[in-house]
């Protein structure tokens, strides 16, 4: 009897076709929430994962449209008997860009809005306003410009209008996917203080568990249009973590992928841990030793200096109105280096790689890119020299097939056609595009974009590849893939890679070299492991990033005696442990 | 952009948006029925006076601003100046074109007409807060909520539009699309496919908008609950009042005393 009393979403044997499609996006959805649970939504691309939230306040399918079957059930009524505004009160929803969901351009009325248009008298308005901002601890900007705010600002902003609500249900798409971590941090605090304060029943849609899997009560994995797993978090991964990560091809904690590599081998970590904190010290040293730990890379503080890819003497940068966004930058790239430009959003990171790929010209200072000066040289000159990949490939496609994008860089090169074929031919085989060369490029897959868009920015072979946020919401097997062929040809083709990135797994993973940028200066030059050892100290200023669990790992099993990489990734950490084991 | 807010605190930012609006039309409608261009010259340095005196907007700023219009203007006034059908003597001849008095004079008037039309649409945008307009527009002209909303996301978007637009260019430019763009082909190629990308994220943004804004509750009601006042001071009511008394004289001045030279078709025959 209680069970029911506290059952507060109940979906079963649902099913949804978008209109026009004869393949059902949702295929049998089976789902029971209690209220006050926080539940964590993960699951591929495209799996139904947003659908499946829209459903519950009825957006899916009386706007939407199309055709659903099965039941439907939030807070004991069902949406599609039910005016959107009343499923209003019943479910918020948050959505993962802060620009595009805000509706107005004040603080107070984005707070306001959907109590307006409730029609709430003006004294509730007011009270739930100040009471919503409170909770999410914006009461001081309540007569702020939104454009003024910050990523991490406008999404609490966001969850404060539909707290305003008092909605039992809060569902989030994704809220910290265009955030740096300091924002994403901000979003997942608040998240936790209202859970504490409100009976709330939270669903976070995400590509990975790795910051919630501690908050979370439980943990849902949907694939193929259905809840395929569902438990708590430690339950699904300890059970099925390989799964996720190896077949679903999912983030999972990398404290847990270490507990699966040991698990494999016999050995079990009590509880089965979702963070590098809750792994305790094991006695392992002499056998790991033993394994032969493969050295870290050498620090890259000095690097040889012969021939630079980039050399940065002193550069600074001005906006026409007088921002100063680089000052006395100085810093020199080797050939074939991979270097991660790092910082806070805002810390100037951006204005570098447009400085270094000649889209912006320093006021101050000497810049060159393989020997050429950027304020001498024009954009078209320094673009045989330098590629880049921006965050969004949608911007960067110039034609309107996969065949005739790829080949613009070396029609404009001036290559003769049968270059130019057997160049897009090789590439579409070396990125897995080989069957859509007749396809729009914005009508691939957001994988297959990201390929094409790295594609067609190495086509023209240039010796600089800048990569904007890379593996920023691409699960990962896509990330991987990715990274893999980078891999591949920085070492063929003595490639130097540039990456901009808040992910630091792709750091720990792939890059040699770090610099860390803070209000337009370099605060932080060098390995890796150095910046990971200088953020951890007690105290220290943490320039806005986040320590990966594998380090930790990593430094815990050092501090037993182990010989493990600094850098080594779970995987190879729990190989080597439970290797020492047998 | 050209048509921004800047927030303040003159005379016309606190005047109400409805009396600026009467105010924005009563300058149109004057330089459209003028037919001397001393009149349209006159209307235009009243709407410059205004928005440097009573809206308090730095005068160079505003000039500048205004730089796109400057350009119009000088090719309009080219344009018309040679396309007059005039029956007086050229005063200057170009090969085959001929310019006449009677063409300047006509070309000088289309230039203010659009150098009112645009700087008034400036100052009014500069000095015109977007919520209180909607709120007015909502509240005094009963207009419905969700058109005077869709206007206001519009508002909304320009700014993310802006930014996007500029992205989109440095992508491209970086694969070697010219930018600036050399030649009419490049130039059509870019600017297709600016707009095909522009437009994609337009979608996918105001998809997202409209799915945010009906989660909560949007639409709803025919009417929904206003959280502010309005306020519409007798400066700006008497302010529009008086343009449009200048108007309404003009005309009967003009229509009642024979001088029916604002009648004039757009090319003089």
């Amino acid at each position: 009897m209680k069970r029911e009393v506290d059952e507060i979403v109940r979906v079963s044997g649902l099913r949804y076709w978008y209109p026009g499609s004869e393949d059902p996006v949702l295929d049998g959805v089976d789902l029971n929430l209690n209220r006050g649970e926080m539940a964590v939504l993960i699951g591929p691309s495209g799996c139904g994962k947003s659908t499946l939230m829209l459903t519950l306040n009825g957006i899916v399918p009386k706007t939407v449209g199309g055709k659903i079957a099965g039941e439907v059930i939030v807070d004991g009524t069902d949406p599609l008997d039910h005016e959107l505004a009343e499923m209003a009160t019943r479910v918020g929803l948050v959505f993962q860009d802060p620009d595009s969901q805000l509706a107005t351009l004040l603080v107070r009325d984005e707070v306001a809005f959907g109590l307006q248009n409730l029609r709430f008298s003006r004294e509730e308005i007011e009270e739930r306003t100040r009471w919503a901002l409170e909770l999410v601890g914006l009461d001081d900007l309540l007569m702020r410009d939104v454009f003024s705010l910050s990523g991490g600002q406008k999404q609490r902003l966001a969850i404060a209008s539909v707290l305003a609500m008092r909605p039992p249900i809060m569902v989030l798409d994704e809220p910290t996917a265009n955030l740096d971590p300091a924002g994403a941090d901000e979003v997942l605090t608040v998240i936790g203080d209202l859970r504490g304060r409100l009976d709330l029943t939270v669903i976070i849609v995400e590509h990975d568990i790795t910051l919630l899997a501690a908050q979370a009560d439980r943990l849902l994995v949907m694939d193929e249009g259905k809840i395929q797993f569902s438990g708590t978090p430690r339950d699904v991964l300890r059970a099925n973590g390989q799964t996720i990560r190896d077949e679903l091809g999912l983030w999972i904690p990398q404290a847990s992928e270490f507990a699966l590599e040991l698990e494999a081998a016999g050995r079990s970590i009590r509880p089965f841990p979702l963070s590098g904190n809750e792994v305790p010290i094991l006695p392992v040293a002499t056998a790991v030793s033993e394994v032969g730990a493969p050295s870290d890379p050498p620090p890259a503080s000095q690097p040889q200096r012969a021939d630079p890819a980039v050399l940065s003497d002193g550069v600074g940068f001005a906006y026409p109105d007088g921002t100063q966004a680089l000052s006395e930058v100085s810093v020199e790239i080797d050939r074939g280096e991979t270097v991660a430009l790092l910082g806070r959003n805002g810390s100037g990171k951006s204005t570098l790689s447009y400085l270094l790929a000649g889209l912006r010209t320093p006021t101050t200072g000497n810049l060159e890119i393989c020997g050429l000066s950027v304020t001498k040289s024009s954009a078209r000159q320094l673009a045989r020299h330098v590629g880049y990949v921006f965050q969004y490939p949608e911007h960067q496609f110039v034609a309107e097939t996969v065949w005739d994008d790829l080949a613009y860089g070396p029609r404009r090169a001036g290559l003769d056609e049968a270059e130019v074929e057997k160049r897009v031919s090789d590439i579409l085989a070396m990125f897995s595009l080989t069957g859509y060369e007749r396809r729009h490029p914005l009508a691939l897959s957001m994988g297959q974009k990201r390929r094409l868009s790295v594609a067609g920015t190495l086509i023209t072979r240039p010796d600089v590849l800048i990569l904007d946020e890379p593996t920023t919401g691409q699960d990962r097997k896509n990330a991987l893939a990715l990274l893999g062929l980078l891999g591949e040809l920085r070492a063929s083709l003595g490639l130097t890679l540039l990456i901009i990135t808040h992910d630091m797994r792709l750091v720990a993973r792939f890059c040699e070299r770090t610099i860390v940028l803070d209000c337009g200066r370099i605060v932080f030059d060098g390995g890796p492991g150095a910046l990971f050892t200088r953020i951890a100290e007690p105290g220290a200023d943490d320039m806005g990033l986040r320590v990966p669990d594998q380090w930790k790992l990593a430094r815990k099993l050092r501090s037993s005696g182990a010989q493990v990489r600094e850098l080594a990734d779970p995987e190879e950490l729990g190989r080597l442990v439970a290797g020492a084991y047998r | 952009m050209i048509f921004v807010y800047r927030p303040g605190d003159s005379f016309l930012h606190r005047a109400d948006s409805i009396s600026k609006l009467v105010w924005l039309i009563t300058a149109g409608a004057f330089v459209l029925v003028a037919g001397q261009w001393q009149v349209s010259a006159t209307v235009f340095v009243a709407v410059l006076l205004s928005g440097i005196f009573l809206g308090r907007l730095d005068a160079s700023e505003l000039l500048r601003r205004m730089i796109p219009l400057w350009i119009i203007a000088l090719w309009l006034f080219c344009l018309f100046s040679v396309l007059y059908a005039a029956v007086t003597d050229p005063v200057l001849k170009i090969g085959p074109l001929s310019v006449t008095g009677e063409g300047i004079s006509y070309g000088l008037a289309i230039a203010f007409r659009v150098l009112t039309l645009g700087s008034s649409a400036l100052i009014f945008a500069a000095t015109t807060d977007p919520r209180r307009l909607v709120n007015e527009l909502i509240s005094v002209l009963k207009l419905p909520y969700r058109l005077a909303y869709a206007f206001y996301s519009a508002l909304r978007f320009l700014p993310l539009l802006h930014n996007e637009a500029r992205t989109i260019l440095d992508a491209r430019a970086i694969r070697g699309q010219g930018y600036p763009a050399k030649g009419v082909a490049e130039r059509l190629a870019l600017l297709r496919g600016l707009t095909v990308s522009l437009l994609a994220g337009a979608i996918r943004r105001v998809q997202i908008t409209a799915v945010a804004m009906d989660s909560r509750g949007f639409g709803a009601y025919p009417t929904r609950t206003e959280i502010e006042d309005v306020h519409r001071p007798a400066g700006g009511i008497v302010f529009a009042a008086v343009w449009v008394v200048a108007l309404v004289g003009y005309v009967i001045v003009f229509v009642v005393f024979g001088d029916h030279s604002f009648l004039r078709t757009p090319v003089g025959t």
